[in-house]
């Protein structure tokens, strides 16, 4: 079987997580009762106008430069004409000629060796709706018609499947680090189409290839790579012509089937559409883009571990989530322990929820033992119903550690006044007893003493009696 | 300009349309006149001329990603097309 090797290039889909849509202002996330989330632009209804999305052109361009890309000065919009009952105006509008992204690529490690992924180009064009069957007939929901897309086509320069999923995790941790997208193949944020092609190992050439669409999990996309593979390899040695093709892979037979329904072959009859102008990005929006390109997933990673001195899984725990990575980045910059930092944020199930600035508040007053340490949970809490100032939480609910000396002084003496029996014991060898004296100052301070010095207090009055 | 009956099944094919048979030669001949009218234009020499992508001198016109707050009642948005439980209603595609 090695004398035959596969040529692998994949187109990758992937919504931008913009608040509305590419064309309109409809609300572009997920959810909503059916066609409540569109409009007559998303629905295509005669007389109405397409505007493009600012935020589209920028997520699209940071996507790009974080997968190594060239981004466009010049960009235009084109129609792709095709009929489908989820798609109302019976085109597409994409990009052909001049798409916002090219000549990409992305770095791979499969067992130890390093490979190259050229990306072809990214562009950007709208999502069509879906469409429910039932046993009437079919209905159409347009809540998805709309939704700002990237396609990430790749060079065919993958080999095998291994690499093909190589290729697909690097590029949803880039993506997602970048910040324009959760790319979750679950919910249909990231998708995938494969196009395959054999060839006897150490040919140059490229041969037929076939198109496999809508496969929704890396597992599937592995096993369907592997299977169409093995079916064009049958089909060579039986001297059977190939076929180019759409297919579509069924998990249950682990088998490729064809998709083809017309003879004709379908012709998109792209052109420029009229009803928006072309996108010319001067060198300063570059500029502005890149700014906003951050370090690589790896690097932060060796930057919280060497410098920040957190340990590995806590900053693993960190970087896994990209909002959080960046949260915490913007925090650390203020405090001087981010270990605590780390770990106050990591504590917390919403700490994406909480400005970088109130982390850096609380992290420094759990430092400096102002407050003790079950206080930052309570202040979260109240910050989050309230939304006040950390240090007005801290009066109200009382959860300053007592730095008054004078009165932690007092209340212990208080405290061996009320309690002859304790003191007695201590006096007689049960260490033990001084705990429920302590019991009591913290009663009696609310849980704001700092227990290292109550107990230091405590001892040095109970030696003196 | 000839226009060849396997190029005008085809055009009626990606437009879903019917063409009767009695109408496909006059059709045949009157979208063969409308291509000798391109065939003028591309006898233009257009040498160092750059592709126009839109013929209107603009460019970004681009909109802010805000929502906008008032949604059109659906009852509203889908008046102009059959609808059953809010998904508007399509000949059966699938099975």
């Amino acid at each position: 079987m090695a004398k035959y090797e596969s040529v692998i290039g994949l187109e990758v889909h992937i919504e931008l997580r913009t608040k509305t849509k590419i064309f309109c202002d409809c609300p572009a996330d997920h959810g909503g009762d059916p066609n409540t989330r569109c409009c007559p632009v998303c629905m295509g209804m005669p007389g109405t106008l397409p505007v493009l999305n600012k935020r589209v052109v920028e997520f699209a361009s940071r996507a790009g430069m974080m997968l190594n890309c060239e981004i466009a000065h010049f960009s235009k919009m084109d129609r792709k004409n095709y009929f489908y009952p989820d798609l109302p105006k019976a085109y597409q509008i994409s990009q052909l000629d001049h798409p916002l992204c090219e000549h990409g690529y992305i770095d791979i490690n499969v067992n130890g060796e390093e490979k190259r992924i050229g990306i072809t180009r990214i562009h950007i064009e709208e999502d069509a709706g879906k469409l429910v069957h039932t046993d009437g007939g079919s209905g159409a929901d347009c809540n998805r018609c709309g939704v700002p897309l990237i396609e990430i086509v790749s060079e065919p320069d993958i080999r095998t499947a291994a690499q093909a999923r190589a290729y697909l995790e690097r590029l949803r941790e880039l993506i997602r680090w970048v910040g324009v997208s959760d790319c979750q193949m679950e919910t249909g944020s990231m998708r995938c189409d494969v196009n395959l092609s054999i060839r006897p190992v150490g040919d140059t050439n490229l041969y037929t290839r076939t198109e496999i669409k809508n496969l929704n999990s890396f597992k599937h996309i592995v096993a369907a790579i592997d299977a169409e593979k093995a079916r064009q390899i049958d089909e060579t040695e039986a001297g059977r012509a190939l076929v180019q093709e759409t297919r579509r892979y069924d998990p249950e037979k682990d088998k490729t089937y064809s998709m083809r329904v017309k003879e004709n072959a379908n012709d998109y009859r792209y052109f420029p559409d009229p009803d928006l102008v072309p996108i010319i990005l001067t060198d300063e929006d570059h500029a502005r883009f890149r700014a906003m390109i951050p370090d690589l997933p790896e690097e932060r990673l060796a930057k919280y571990v060497n410098e920040l001195k957190l340990p590995e899984a806590t900053a693993k725990s960190l970087c896994e989530e990209p909002v959080l990575a960046n949260l915490f980045s913007a925090a650390a910059e203020q405090v001087q322990q981010p270990k605590l930092l780390a770990n106050l944020m990591l504590a917390d199930s919403d700490a994406v929820s909480i400005p970088a600035e109130i982390w850096t508040e609380l992290t420094n007053l759990c430092a400096a033992n102002k407050i003790n340490r079950s206080a930052p949970a309570k202040l979260l809490e109240a910050y989050r119903e309230t939304g006040k100032d950390i240090s007005a939480l801290v009066q109200e609910l009382g959860l300053e550690q007592v730095q008054d000396t004078g009165l932690l002084n007092s209340v212990a003496d208080e405290v061996i006044a009320a309690n002859p029996k304790a003191v007695a014991d201590y006096k007689a060898g049960k260490e033990a007893a001084i705990k429920a004296l302590m019991g009591q100052i913290m009663k009696r301070t609310k849980g704001a003493a700092n227990p290292q010095e109550a107990t230091a207090l405590l001892k040095e009055k109970l030696a003196k009696l | 300009m000839q226009l060849d009956a396997k190029t005008l099944d085809t055009l009626a094919w990606l437009s879903r349309l019917d063409i009767p048979a009695e109408e496909e030669e006059a059709l045949s001949s009157s979208i063969a006149e409308m291509l000798t009218f391109f065939q003028q234009l591309s006898a233009l020499d257009t040498e160092g001329v750059e592709p126009t992508a839109h013929i209107a001198p603009l460019e970004n016109v681009l909109r802010e990603d805000e929502p906008f707050s008032e949604r059109l009642d659906r009852d509203l948005l889908l008046s102009g097309t059959e609808s059953e439980d809010g998904l508007i209603t399509l000949p059966k595609v699938v099975g």
